[in-house]
């Protein structure tokens, strides 16, 4: 039945399962102004940057003659406007390194349809493949062993928790391409002082019916807005009956009542629509969430970001993103390999955020209304976490998202609501269960 | 006609038959055998979709809403029928009014109907204007977001009723109007014994058709409400399918729609038989 | 009834129903086209405010440059437009085939009808996702030219063309065609040159008909089509993803063909309508 599991896979991408659609607004047609402005001053410095690189790929080169001047197939999840942007730095990789790069744009979901496909069929097409981090535990088998010097050099461009992610069984599988977390939204005409942890949480909800809203509809996003409640009370997506994890979804519970009624079908765009009528006041999102209302001009005069409400074991938030791959079947994996490298450089990575507009890697460098718009989320950055990368998480997610649909919106006791995703936690193998850190 | 005739009219029925075939008859069937397939020859997929409670309430909103909803249509698309072929003359706008939203593309429709109901749509602003508190049209699982369904779907296929209605008050012959009115019949009475009786199969035909639709609702529900907020047998598919990513249980409810649809047809053709109407014309309701 | 002599109460109260009706008919279609116009030209704010305003305060042309300057529009107004006229040829065609053979045999009537009926019966879940699976191995599933789903756009529409088509046919008195086939002509010189200048109409109504359908369509385009995608469902994306104003610019481009077939083609349409499904 493999063409056939194929043939679901083809339509949407994981947590970020609406980023394909035409309405996200696409960042980096924002920021390009002012990156063109950065452009100029940055000249010499990536002039130097660009002849070292050359010269390390040259060495490089040397140790792998069976590949001089190939060519690289590049499969990535990107928007129209985005690529335009993106084939910019392939060519500054193309004049470097003497490979032509061939960019090919399609949706995460389509992009694991044909790695699985490449692979069975044990020959394939593409070198590189982006894939959605939620996943990775099911594209593992059908990628290549990353050489870990990659990690070695390479760390501080991330945050250690986005490198785990890419580590499976103690090998390096996965490199971030982009990587995102959530935050708060909140209206600050409505919400002078954005609730700063639970109990103020609660306590907003009391005073304000229907004002919060979660993105409940039954798909990746609910699992998004409710694993950050369950790890900051110290509980986990795998232990889903522990005392911890039972906190975090009480709270949530408790607060239902006062959740804006269409919670039960909001996603990651329609409870945007819904903040940006003023129908919502505080709502968790991705950082795109900012470039929409930027655009309409809600933010920063009328919508901002704040950090997501403190529980009692701290803070936390949920990763997202896009995650860099070699497939088994890639017919040019050193060179996919020295892309690898280019791309993770720091000057590189500089041209990701300002360019693309990409929440990315470095301690964001940006312009004050930047930092205003994105505030929330800069202070979220130490406390992002990910999903886990189990073989199947799909059938994790939809057990766990049917359980939270009767947890929140049908007033189910969340031991009773989470049986079935208890059982199916008990049936993985032990050291799926604890990933390796 | 001699043979070759025979063998061009034999070309002219297959192709196109063949053709309908590789297009429905094909996926249906490997629909079928796909939504009993999980590692196997099993009933697995069908045993998820029967334990899980949204089934049971897209099920229950599958009967629901296109019963309520032919009810509206019906009683709306015979008075605008009625309109139409009794007043001495229709003026063009009207009768492009009557058209109109059947005709604009059904999304475009939909799209201005979500922008309508939404919390804080033109609804909710017209009524807040003028003093009074507005209404959650759309709230998941709430009656009145099936009432919307209901409301938006009759009003965006009544004039598919009308015009299958107004073809059936055109058979009538005007002679019988005249002798009611001079035996002093008033405006019911005539409706009541000259009209309905003469639309009988007109408005068979529409149930039949228009049945059939309503019965397959789709892109009403999964606009205005969400997959998940009133949810019915296609979006259940549809969720299934594309959200959760589980093909072969999303077949299973596919099937389990295809069925429901094929029975209650079955069921309105077989009780019309007994009702003693011609029988042979019977499918021929279903094409028109 | 309209029949002049004595006016009773009872008729003077079904002429105020009739102009109470008539006020309804035209309120129904007049509000959505009018807010879809007025969302297309004003400030998406102006929507987005509570209360919604009704009436525009400042119009702009930005939604409209916006859709056509990144492209998608053309790209899905072409693709709409290769998908629709595909299909359209395709029911036409195999549906006029389709019903010559309906119109000279009996048998073949009986089958054919069936066959139609059932086809109506299918719900359009259960055919484009298993559909979509078969398109995949035939590489016609997502492609920019939208093949495959002219294919199916084509058997959607054909059922109503052919029954428009064979109403045509079974007008064409037969002995016509037994003059003709006494003149030695063949069997399908007299379906080319007699049958076919006979039923212009019906053909140019079938093929109107059949390119409005697929430029309708959503639920399939919806399934088979995820990224290079038609009118519709770049429309329904825009909407749910809280984009009123270029929801709302696309919305009114797609309409435009509509509103110019309805008015051009009034009569046709009354007559074709009745054999068109949703």
């Amino acid at each position: 039945m493999t063409h056939f599991r194929l043939a679901s896979e083809r339509v949407k991408a994981k947590c970020s399962a609406e980023r394909d659609g035409p309405g996200r607004p696409s960042p980096g047609r924002r920021s390009s102004a002012r990156a063109t402005a950065r452009s100029r001053s940055r000249g010499l410095c990536a002039a130097l940057t660009r002849l070292s690189l050359a010269l390390g790929l040259c060495v490089v080169g040397c140790g792998a003659p069976q590949v001089p001047r190939s060519s690289l197939t590049v499969a990535m999840a990107l928007f129209p406007g985005e690529a335009i942007v993106y084939r910019k730095i392939l060519a500054d990789f193309e004049s470097v390194s003497g490979t032509r790069v061939q960019l090919v744009t399609e949706t995460y979901g389509d992009i694991l349809h044909l790695l699985q496909a490449e692979s069975g069929a044990g020959r394939g097409r593409f070198d590189l493949v982006e894939l959605d981090i939620a996943t990775l535990g099911q594209a593992r088998d059908d990628v290549r062993e990353l050489e870990p010097s990659l990690l070695a050099t390479e760390r501080k461009l991330f945050p250690a928790a986005a490198w785990r992610v890419g580590v499976i069984a103690n090998q390096l599988y996965f490199v971030p391409h982009r990587i995102m977390w959530q935050a708060m939204i909140y209206n600050r005409l409505r919400v002078p002082h954005p609730p700063a942890d639970w109990e103020e949480l609660a306590r907003f909800v009391r005073a304000h019916p229907g004002k919060l809203a979660i993105k409940g509809a039954l798909y990746e996003g609910v699992l998004c807005d409710v694993a950050p409640f369950v790890w900051e009370a110290g509980g986990s997506v795998l232990q889903p009956t522990s005392t911890d994890t039972l906190t975090g979804l009480d709270f949530l519970a408790g607060l239902a009542p006062g959740l804006n009624p269409r919670s039960a079908v909001f996603r990651e765009m329609s409870v945007l629509e819904a903040q940006a009528r003023g129908e919502v006041w505080i709502h968790f999102n991705w950082p795109f969430a900012m470039t929409y209302l930027h655009d309409k001009g809600l933010a920063p005069l009328v919508d901002l970001s704040a950090p997501i409400p403190a529980g009692p074991k701290g803070r936390a938030t949920v990763l997202g993103g896009g995650y860099l791959a070699i497939p088994r079947s890639a017919p040019h994996p050193d060179s996919a390999q020295l892309f690898l490298r280019f791309l993770l450089t720091s000057d590189v990575q500089q041209r990701l955020v300002s360019e693309l507009g990409w929440q990315n890697a470095l301690p964001i460098k940006r312009d004050a209304q930047a930092a205003l718009l994105y505030g929330g989320f800069s202070a979220m950055r130490p406390y992002m976490r990910a999903r886990p990368t189990v073989p199947d998480y799909q059938a994790l997610s939809n057990r766990w998202q049917r359980a939270l649909a009767a947890i929140l919106f049908a007033d189910t006791p969340a031991v009773v609501a989470l049986k079935p995703v208890t059982a199916w936690v008990e049936g993985l193998p032990y050291e799926s269960v604890r990933p390796a850190s | 006609m001699n043979q070759f005739g025979r063998l061009l009219k034999l070309v002219f029925l297959c192709v196109p038959l063949a053709y309908l075939a590789s297009q429905f008859a094909l996926p249906l069937v490997s629909g079928i055998v796909m939504s009993f397939a999980a590692g196997g020859f099993s009933l697995a997929n069908y045993g998820f979709v029967l334990h899980d409670p949204l089934f049971w309430r897209a099920w229950a909103n599958n009967l629901i809403l296109p019963a309520l909803s032919l009810c509206l249509e019906f009683v709306l698309g015979l008075l605008f029928a009625l309109l139409l072929s009794s007043a001495r003359r229709v003026s063009i706008v009207t009768e492009i009014s009557i058209l109109l939203p059947f005709l604009i593309p059904e999304i475009v429709f939909l799209s201005i109907a979500r922008y309508i109901l939404l919390p804080r749509g033109y609804l909710n602003g017209a009524l807040f204007s003028a003093g009074f508190g507005g209404a959650g049209w759309l709230n998941p699982g709430s009656g009145l977001a099936l009432a919307s369904v209901i409301v938006v779907d009759a009003w965006h296929v009544t004039p598919v009723v009308t015009l299958v209605l107004l073809g059936g008050l055109q058979t009538i012959p005007a002679e019988l109007y005249e002798a009611a009115h001079l035996d002093g019949a008033g405006a019911v009475a005539r409706l009541r014994h000259v009209t309905l009786p003469f639309l009988k199969p007109a408005l068979f035909a529409a149930l039949l058709l228009r049945g059939v639709d309503a019965l397959r609702i789709f892109s009403t529900v999964l606009v205005l409400t969400g997959a998940e907020g009133t949810p019915v047998l296609s979006t259940y598919a549809y969720q299934l399918w594309s959200d959760a990513l589980e093909p072969r249980v999303a077949m299973a409810a596919s099937v389990m729609l295809a069925l429901l649809i094929t029975l209650l047809s079955l069921a309105v053709l077989v009780l019309r038989r007994r009702a003693g109407a011609r029988g042979e014309g019977s499918w021929e309701y279903l094409a028109a | 009834m309209g029949v002049p002599g004595g006016v009773s109460v009872e008729d003077k109260l079904l002429a105020f129903c009739r102009r109470a009706l008539s006020a309804l008919v035209i309120a129904a279609a007049a509000i959505p086209l009018y807010l879809l116009i007025k969302q297309a030209l004003t400030p998406e704010l102006e929507s987005f405010a509570w209360p919604p305003a009704w009436l525009p305060k400042s119009l702009t042309l930005t939604y409209l440059n916006g859709v056509i300057a990144t492209g998608e529009l053309r790209v899905a107004l072409m693709l709409s437009a290769r998908v629709a006229v595909a299909a359209a040829l395709l029911a036409t065609g195999l549906g006029t085939m389709l019903a010559y053979a309906m119109a000279r045999d009996a048998r073949a009537r009986g089958l054919g009808l069936a066959a139609l009926s059932v086809t109506r019966l299918l719900p359009m879940v259960a055919a484009a996702m298993p559909l979509a699976t078969i398109l995949i191995r035939l590489r016609l599933y997502d492609t920019a030219s939208g093949l495959g789903l002219a294919l199916v756009h084509g058997a959607l529409a054909l059922p109503a063309a052919a029954i428009l088509l064979f109403g045509a046919f079974v007008k064409i008195p037969l002995e016509l065609e037994h003059a003709a086939y006494l003149d030695g002509a063949s069997p399908l010189a007299i379906f080319l040159r007699l049958n076919l200048p006979l039923v212009r109409g019906a053909l140019a109504a079938a093929f109107v008909l059949s390119f409005l359908a697929s430029w309708d369509e959503f639920g399939f385009a919806l399934l088979l089509q995820p990224t290079n995608r038609t009118l519709p469902p770049l429309i329904y994306y825009y909407t749910v993803f809280g984009d009123a104003g270029a929801a709302s610019a696309l919305a009114l481009v797609s309409a435009v063909p509509v509103l110019i077939a309805l008015i051009a083609l009034r009569p046709v349409l009354l007559h074709g309508l009745r054999g068109r499904a949703r």
